[in-house]
């Protein structure tokens, strides 16, 4: 474990597993989405039973937005919901009821019935020992 | 910040010397109350949204003009804060208690990620007041105010006349709001001419025989009327539909919210425990903690815990109803109906209408209960005959 300070901790991250990136990929070629103008968006609005929603769509990027990029596909957050989202990691599942994109977070304190809503925990910082992805 | 956080709070004086001519003045022509309520504007694309997304009502549904009732509820479903939303193009105004405003900006500020939500700094913030009685359109027009039946324009898809939730007139807003049995208005007038305004109001209220009114007759009157007041006679230890706001505050049809899926399991299958009711007696007044017998038991018996204490609620009281030392949340003398009148929270199996109770002990004066989820209806049995 490394000790953290000020100087040293990492700034806020999130993952992009292979399998989403390679999917992020279809939905460009699917919707004939140029990647030079478009990306992966993955936010945080209020809502759902549990108080918060995962926001996931193609879109333009904005100038303040964070970039994740992993095997050639972008992923954009902006700050505001990177601090919630921090440490978190976007999958993509296929189950026999349907298939799309997940994220797994640390930050999470609880999801509602249905899965799609969650309430965070307070405390600011997931684990940092792990470096961000590269 | 908004500004209005660091406003002394204008709390309304306890009486002007005779708290029930006050409230009769309200029956006989009309009464100006002076509120705590804070109003509070949200401005963005998403604001509508945003407050349909977190509370209990359809707020995304009302059009400019409309307001609703509802309620921030926690993931348990227990309420957090009431409040009243009032649609405006392109903005929404949030009225709710003076004390709750510190707690609704937090909440406010640290739901708001992604959406274009923020909150409206006011430089001249308003102040609220009441206006109710049978007079109040004759006072409104006095002070060269529109009535909703008069001056509204009908709203798109609407037949003329239509009675608007929210009038602007200059800049005074007026919402239509009853909070006694009398049709009234809260009128919302800027922070800088509100004195000014208030005696000009005074005045017109008097010309028609009505009084100002302090917070005890505004007390008699919203108990009168089966109004129940958060941190009274419910608080955040209570569902929706333990405090009978369901009919007023939640939608079931709108989709998620925070808090939904146990406000929606017990309206699908079953109830509560224990639910807030009206009571209705032709004995004494009874007293807020007073225990609420049936058949020679403690209507709160099965909700009572020996774990649980008195709780200590704003506004100095102590709230007793589920806690076992008591039922009784808010009681009072009804001007109007001559009758006793009380707010109480009971255990399942008192709380049917037409249930009889026992005030105070076993053999204590009788009532009635009264469900007060629709507003009017403990109105309505005050006026009837008890059974």
């Amino acid at each position: 474990m490394t000790e953290q300070t000020a100087e040293t901790k990492p700034a806020p991250f999130i993952r992009v597993s292979d399998e989403a990136a390679k999917w992020i990929g279809i939905f460009h070629t699917e919707q004939k989405l140029d990647p030079a103008d478009y990306a992966f968006r993955v936010g945080v609005k209020a809502g759902g039973c549990s108080g918060f929603e995962y926001v996931m769509r193609m879109d333009r990027p904005k100038p303040e937005d964070r970039v994740f990029e992993h095997n050639g596909a972008k992923v954009v957050v902006d700050e505001k919901s990177l601090r919630l989202l921090n440490g978190s990691t976007l999958h993509f599942i296929m189950k026999y009821q349907g298939a799309g994109f997940t994220i797994l977070s640390p930050r999470v304190a609880a999801t509602c019935g249905c899965g799609t809503s969650v309430s965070f925990k307070s405390e600011p910082a997931p684990s940092t020992s792990t470096a961000p992805p590269g | 910040m908004i500004r209005q956080k660091s406003r002394p709070d204008p709390a309304a004086p306890a009486d002007y010397g005779d708290p029930c001519g006050e409230a009769a003045a309200v029956h006989a022509s009309a009464g100006l109350f002076a509120l705590s309520d804070r109003l509070v504007f949200l401005k963005g694309a998403d604001a509508a949204n945003f407050l349909h997304t977190l509370s209990s009502n359809d707020i995304k549904s009302l059009a400019p003009g409309r307001g609703a009732e509802s309620l921030f509820l926690t993931a348990r479903g227990k309420i957090r804060m009431p409040f009243t939303a009032w649609a405006f193009p392109g903005h929404v105004a949030v009225q709710i208690a003076g004390d709750l405003l510190d707690s609704f900006v937090s909440l406010i500020e640290s739901s708001v990620v992604m959406e274009d939500v923020a909150l409206d700094e006011q430089p001249d913030a308003p102040r609220m007041f009441h206006l109710a009685g049978p007079a109040h359109a004759e006072v409104l027009k006095s002070l060269s105010l529109p009535d909703f039946l008069l001056s509204s324009s009908p709203l798109e898809g609407e037949e003329a006349p239509v009675r608007r939730s929210v009038v602007s007139e200059r800049d005074i807003l007026i919402f239509s709001r009853d909070r006694t049995v009398e049709r009234g208005v809260d009128i919302a007038v800027p922070e800088s001419r509100a004195d000014e305004w208030h005696a000009a109001a005074r005045s017109a209220v008097e010309k028609f025989g009505g009084r100002l009114c302090g917070a005890i007759a505004e007390d008699i009157l919203r108990i009168e009327a089966g109004i129940p007041k958060f941190g009274v006679d419910y608080t955040a230890d209570h569902l929706p539909q333990e405090a009978s706001r369901e009919e007023i505050a939640v939608s079931f049809t709108k989709g998620c919210y925070t808090g939904q899926e146990v406000v929606a399991r017990i309206n699908t299958y079953g109830g509560v425990n224990r639910r807030l009711v009206g009571l209705v007696s032709d004995g004494p007044p009874a007293c807020p903690g007073d225990p609420v017998f049936r058949d020679g038991k403690p209507a709160d018996r099965e909700v009572q815990s020996p774990t649980l204490q008195s709780q200590k609620i704003p506004g100095g009281n102590f709230l007793h109803g589920a806690l076992g030392a008591g039922s009784v949340t808010s009681a009072a003398r009804s001007i109007k109906f001559s009758r006793a009148v009380a707010l109480a929270l009971v255990s399942k199996g008192s709380f049917d209408p037409g249930t009889r109770l026992r005030i105070g002990s076993p053999d204590g004066p009788a009532a009635v209960v009264v469900d007060i989820a629709r507003q009017g209806s403990l109105a309505s049995a005050a006026a009837s005959k008890i059974a």
